[in-house]
């Protein structure tokens, strides 16, 4: 079955990109597709510790994301320089990854047969 | 007073720089911008709605941030009725 990387781009609640990124992200998962998740831009926004959904009418992130080990997604990448210009380090977020510089970030993707950015 | 609101994350759309007599409010996306140095002497003040630093896990970060007013809905309310003109941003 052919790879696939999923790429979050965008901040969470603003727009519904982040449910439908974890919708695909479980949806092939649970078929046993080899699957990444990478983070970058505003995306890693996604991952802060302390939120609430609920505020703004959606569910809790963390709860989501917790269903990543379960259906045996592990493989999730932080882009290093969109948390650095952030202000943000991986001690902020509430699931563990790698973080990969510029040129890793490429490296990395470049091992998928298919790459979706939401 | 101008009241500039301003809605989208700061990396997407740069906030506003501006030399006439306004405020600005980070409300929704916008609120990212606490994480950036904002350059606050453009503005009288610089105001970020509560909630949506919560929802986000902000609200500490803005805290610490010593150019930013934290304020509610109440009193975002209260400064779209005291401000003239309002821009959306």
């Amino acid at each position: 079955m052919k790879s696939l990387a999923v790429i979050n781009k965008s901040a969470p609640f603003g727009n519904i990109n982040y449910r439908e990124s974890l919708d695909i992200t479980l949806a092939n998962a649970s078929y046993d597709r080899p699957i990444a998740l990478f983070f970058s831009d505003d995306g890693v926004f996604q991952l802060l510790n302390n939120t609430d959904a609920t505020l703004t009418g959606n569910k809790e992130l963390s709860k989501t994301f917790g269903l990543l080990e379960m259906y045996d997604v592990e493989d999730i990448y932080f882009c290093q320089s969109s948390l650095a210009a952030r202000g943000l380090c991986e001690q902020d977020l509430i699931i563990d990854g790698q973080c990969l510089t510029g040129p890793q970030w490429f490296a990395k993707l470049a091992e998928f047969a298919h790459i979706v950015t939401f | 007073m101008m009241l500039i609101i301003a809605t989208k994350s700061p990396f997407i759309n740069a906030l506003p720089l501006t030399t006439t007599n306004a405020s600005l409010v980070l409300t929704q996306d916008s609120v990212i911008g606490v994480t950036t140095a904002i350059d606050s002497q453009h503005f009288i003040n610089v105001f970020a709605l509560e909630s949506d630093l919560i929802a986000r896990g902000l609200l500490l970060t803005a805290q610490n941030n010593a150019d930013i007013t934290i304020i509610d809905l109440a009193q975002f309310v209260q400064l779209t009725v005291s401000s003239h003109p309002i821009m959306n941003w």
